[in-house]
């Protein structure tokens, strides 16, 4: 409608367009960036790790007895933990391991295939026959570990083979075919260390945060392998992981307690549920999440407000003006439509420069801090966001300069 | 003039609430979380030991092996960690004035079976030099003596928290505690104390809370000290025993000294590459270039990137917020401002002077930026609160002088940067077109 | 044209009513120039508002152009303000961040019409003023009768049947006053009718009829070319109610 006269008549008021232009090009710019750091965090905490981190339970026990520097007591009384454990009802499986997941660490180490190839780094953990079914794991080809692999009553000897994620198959074997192979550890100059360890099973998926940073760390944290062992000794104690049926953690814990201790008393019995080390492992990408939502709620709340408080001095300024035009045959409608439609012009040059605004800053993001890129798709919803912001800020403002009757017009200052 | 000038500004804002309260809840939503984020930054930027943090060094040597550097990705880096056999051989130094190696086991306590069950502490084995090196406050006692770390004597120093846990909280200065099969004689009980960063733990959990117990160093090779915490090493060695541990390339030790000028800095750094020197002539430090480093706190901090992005990114964002915050102002300022130029036409003829209607409309913006910033300081308070639940800070997290000092200054900016610009506007218009205008 | 009967108004507060019309009764017929004096707090803008559908009233009826203007919506009295009437303001009320040329388009455009008519009108009218030149001055670079001219200009551009004008020379000097009077009688003399509220006697005697607000009420002053210029008791009843 009558964009000429008005854009002519923004022209006389350059100063107030020009804020609020710079301050929705801002706003579009910080709420992007926003959005956009905030769905890397996202993805970053909703990463699945290949386990069922839910309903897992991580127990740690730890002796202070002396019976349990024999080595004979650490691996009766892991058959008896197990054994104990794998009866309580809402236990779906249980194993002995020095895997701790979500910590930030664990154990790694450099290996490579028996008949020749590039040495790698991988994780590398011990448990028992069930761990597979304990963390969930999803086995894409061969067999997860039997009874007896990890040897039998006090015979401590495990057998010499791995189940691998994926991940460390394709690293070694990048034709295919792992199942059978046999690996074995290499030391940094790459020789061999050892004795040769065969991959009976490929299981799909495996990320556990390891090392110094903990995302990136020289692609350790998708690489996972599992031997058989039972493990423990006087100083670490024995450890174990539990998968529970859903909502039967709290109840597992109280029974779990009492039937190790009735194994064996001289030790103490600490849980710690999964979700809760998962929790406090992101509990800074969390905080990020947060306070990046609640900046976009404030700073999209500040920006409407803003554009109402402009808008409404506008209105009580041009009073006079509005009633002239209701003098000469606007209706409220005509009105209102003014309005809208000069801050639309005036919303849509602020985020024409806002759109240059949020790549710039996440340029500077990216080349200073972290280093997530923009996408498209984000800017054009904050522009949508931004538009609907503007449009329903403008709009209280607006019905009361409709509202403004026409006989102020006759009236004198 | 200055009080008139407020009187006038008070009375302008009285004039109309609901706009004056959405100026300095802008100003204080503003002013609250750019201040709780640059204090959240400032946690990790703060100096953490006062008037020395320029004498305390951590010291490394390159004794990795030659195939490749210790950090692949970074081959600046010299391994974080060191020797058993350097640290003992750099304790015989004698130009830091203060020094420890030290390292962290974990040992049960074992309390009276009265008072409570067993319970696993982290152990930190280190020299009488550590507590005034980094200043540990102490509730009871003091640190041990220099023969007890000769000798060793089983000495140990308790935190508050242990006290409460083991002695009911008494003075338990001279009395025994049990660390496993063996008993130490309490000589000093630490103070409650939480710093952000345990700035002597810059390896392994920085922000952890400081450890329960403390014991001499050279109970290390006496008691066949467990390890709890990483070691690494380039060489393939058979690590049977303890002794053979020890004298291995394994490293896991960390190494401070204190020095106190240029001199004794200097003298120090020309000992440490004469004695890496030495060690290569004998067979060891392989690497082909022979490096040392003495590092400042703040240099690790700096090297490590302790400062976790997210938080980077949030003090921008919301220094950001806050000039959006102000655009905010300047426009509502505008407006409000030169709906009042008749008014000011009439201060105008009435004999205002140009600088006095500017002052005068400053002075009110600065009002609100004040309000702003005192409201928004309150709101920051809570804000640090939630904050201080996730980065698990304990107490350290709370706006002191230094970032008192930091809202103030922003908010009174705030309200500077947007005020100016209406104020010059309202104080230049001619007063011949105030007249002639409607 | 205009025909107002028992036309009532009352502005309410909180604690007053203050009657500002009282039994207005008035007809103008189609043609005429009818000027409306009367005292300082008489009714006379209450009456302009009303007349110009700016205001409604509380009591009474009031037939514009044919149109029963109380049963109008507001949306239909807007219709109505735009196409039927023209006004002219004391204080000129252009708009002051709009060009000349779009001021006098203002109107214009509410009705809706085409480019190229729009454009065609605005020049004729500001042609008709004198302000052909000036399309692009802002209202605050013009002299007041020049800005009033471009308020001329805006209601002949919309070529109203009836024109409303309230004290359209009140913030002139007389050299100005006069050039708008001859353009108001040169519009009349074309066939629009002319209601003028006015302060100044000069004024309202170049209306064909003269009539006087006084209390809400109008009083029809009878030949008043002659008695005003004869300067008879008509005329000495008028000075004593001012």
């Amino acid at each position: 409608m009558n964009i000429g006269p008005i854009v002519r008549a923004m022209n006389q008021n350059r100063t107030r367009v020009l804020l609020i232009v710079l301050e929705i090009a801002l706003t579009l710019a910080i709420v992007t960036n926003c959005v956009n750091v905030i769905i890397a965090e996202r993805e970053r905490i909703n990463r699945p790790s290949g386990f069922d981190d839910a309903n897992l339970l991580f127990v740690r026990t730890r002796p202070f007895s002396p019976e349990f520097r024999e080595s004979a007591t650490i691996d009766v009384t892991s058959d008896a933990d197990r054994r104990s454990i794998a009866s309580i009802p809402g236990v779906k499986a249980v194993a002995n391991t020095n895997f701790m997941l979500w910590e930030g660490g664990g154990s790694s180490g450099g290996w490579k295939p028996v008949d020749g190839g590039q040495r790698q780094v991988t994780q590398q953990y011990y448990a028992t026959t069930d761990i597979a079914q304990t963390l969930g794991l999803r086995m894409l080809e061969g067999r997860t570990f039997r009874e007896g692999d990890h040897g039998v009553g006090t015979q401590p000897d495990p057998a010499n083979i791995a189940i691998v994620s994926k991940t460390v198959a394709d690293a070694f074997f990048p034709n295919g075919g792992a199942i059978g192979k046999a690996i074995t550890r290499a030391s940094d100059s790459g020789e061999t260390v050892g004795d040769p360890v065969t991959i009976v099973g490929v299981y799909e998926t495996f990320f556990n945060p390891y090392g110094y940073n903990p995302d990136t760390w020289r692609g350790v944290a998708d690489r996972g392998i599992f031997m058989p062992a039972r493990v423990g000794n006087y100083r670490t104690g024995l450890r174990y992981l539990i998968r529970t049926e859903p909502g039967t953690m709290t109840s597992v814990m109280a029974e779990v307690e009492k039937r190790m201790i009735a194994n064996h008393a001289g030790r103490v019995v600490e849980f710690e549920p999964t979700p809760e080390k998962k929790a406090r492992w992101f509990s800074s990408a969390r905080l990020t999440v947060g306070v990046m939502s609640g900046l976009i709620i404030a700073l999209v709340f500040v920006t409407g407000l803003g554009i109402l408080g402009i808008t409404a001095l506008s209105v009580s300024e041009r009073t006079k003006q509005i009633g002239t035009r209701r003098a000469l045959g606007a209706t409220r409608a005509d009105i209102l439509k003014h309005f809208l439609m000069e801050n639309w012009l005036v919303t849509t040059a602020g985020l024409l420069l806002g759109v240059i605004g949020a790549y710039a800053l996440n340029v500077y993001l990216v080349s200073h801090v972290s280093d997530v890129k923009m996408q498209w798709q984000l800017v054009a919803g904050g522009m949508v966001l931004l538009w609907i912001n503007g449009l329903l800020s403008t709009i209280p403002p607006a019905l009361r300069a409709a509202n403004v009757p026409p006989s102020i017009a006759t009236r004198s200052v | 003039m200055l009080t008139y000038n407020l009187k006038i500004a008070l009375k302008s804002l009285r004039r109309n609430p609901v706009l004056t309260a959405l100026l300095i809840g802008a100003i204080a939503l503003g002013i609250c979380v750019s201040t709780s984020f640059v204090t959240l930054r400032h946690l990790y930027t703060q100096d953490f030991l006062p008037g020395k943090s320029d004498e305390v060094f951590y010291v490394q040597l390159d004794t990795w092996g030659a195939e490749r550097p210790f950090n692949e990705d970074r081959p600046e880096l010299l391994p974080d960690l060191m020797t058993y056999r350097d640290a003992r051989n750099l304790m015989q130094s004698k130009i830091p004035v203060r020094q420890s190696p030290m390292y962290i086991t974990q040992y049960f306590v074992h309390p009276d079976p009265k008072m409570a069950r067993p319970f696993q502490a982290n152990v930190r084995l280190a020299t009488s030099d550590f507590f005034e090196m980094f200043r540990l406050p102490f509730r009871y006692g003091g640190p041990w003596t220099k023969a007890a770390d000769a000798k060793p004597e089983a000495v140990a120093v308790i935190d508050h928290e242990t006290n409460e846990k083991v002695f009911g909280g008494e003075n338990s200065v001279g009395k025994t505690i049990r660390l496993e099969e063996r008993y130490f004689r309490v000589v000093g009980v630490l103070a409650p104390f939480r710093p952000a960063l345990r700035v002597w733990e810059l390896n392994r959990n920085p922000t952890g809370p400081p450890e329960p117990v403390y014991i001499p160093f050279n109970f290390t090779q006496p008691l066949e000290v467990p390890l709890a915490g990483n070691a690494s090493s380039w060489k393939q060695e058979t690590l049977d025993t303890y002794e053979q541990f020890l004298n291995s390339e394994m490293v896991w030790l960390q190494y401070w000294v204190e020095l106190p000028d240029e001199a004794s800095q200097r003298a120090y750094k020309e000992w440490l590459d004469h004695y890496a020197r030495d060690q290569k002539k004998l067979g060891r430090f392989p690497r082909p270039v022979v490096r040392t480093s003495l590092s400042t706190i703040p240099q690790i901090i700096e090297r490590n990137k302790f400062i976790p992005e997210s938080v980077t990114t949030m003090s921008i964002v919301s220094l950001l917020f806050l000039v959006v915050c102000s655009v905010n102002l300047i426009g509502i300022l505008l407006g409000k401002f030169l709906a009042r130029v008749p008014e000011v036409s009439v201060r105008r003829a009435l004999g205002a002077s140009r600088a006095q209607i500017f002052w005068q409309h400053v002075v009110e913006c600065e009002l609100i930026g004040v309000a702003g910033g005192a409201l928004g300081i309150l709101l920051s308070l809570g804000l640090l609160e939630v904050l201080a639940k996730f980065v698990h800070s304990g107490e350290a997290l709370r706006l002191d002088g230094e970032m008192l000092l930091v809202a103030g200054f922003l908010s009174l900016v705030a309200g500077l940067v947007a005020g100016v610009y209406p104020a010059w506007r309202v104080c230049s218009v001619p007063p011949a077109m105030q007249l002639k205008v409607q | 044209m205009l025909e107002m009967k028992n036309i009532k108004k009352i502005y309410r507060t909180e604690s007053v009513a203050t009657h500002a019309l009282e039994d207005l009764t008035l007809t103008v017929t189609a043609g005429e120039f009818v000027s409306v004096t009367g005292p300082s707090g008489s009714g006379k803008t209450t009456f302009l508002n009303v007349a110009g559908l700016l205001d409604t009233f509380d009591s009474g009826s009031y037939i514009l152009d044919g149109k029963d203007v109380s049963r109008l919506s507001d949306k239909e009295m807007s219709q109505m303000r735009n196409r039927a009437i023209g006004f002219i303001f004391q204080s000129f009320n252009l708009i002051p961040d709009l060009n000349v040329f779009d001021n006098v388009d203002v109107p214009l455009r509410y009705r809706g019409l085409g480019a190229k008519e729009r454009k065609e009108r605005i020049e004729r009218a500001l042609e008709m003023v004198g302000l052909s030149a000036r399309l692009k001055h802002l209202p605050s670079q013009l002299s007041g009768g020049q800005q009033q001219r471009v308020a001329i200009a805006r209601v002949l551009a919309g070529d109203p049947k009836l024109i409303l004008a309230d004290e359209p020379t009140g913030n002139l000097d007389s050299l100005m006053t006069r050039e708008i009077m001859d353009l108001l009688g040169r519009i009349n003399q074309s066939g629009t009718t002319i209601v003028m509220v006015t302060h100044s006697p000069e004024c309202a005697e170049r209306a064909h009829r003269q009539l006087h607000v006084f209390d809400g009420r109008v009083v029809d002053l009878e030949r008043p070319r002659v008695t005003l210029a004869s300067g008879n008791t008509s005329a000495g009843l008028a000075a004593t109610l001012r």
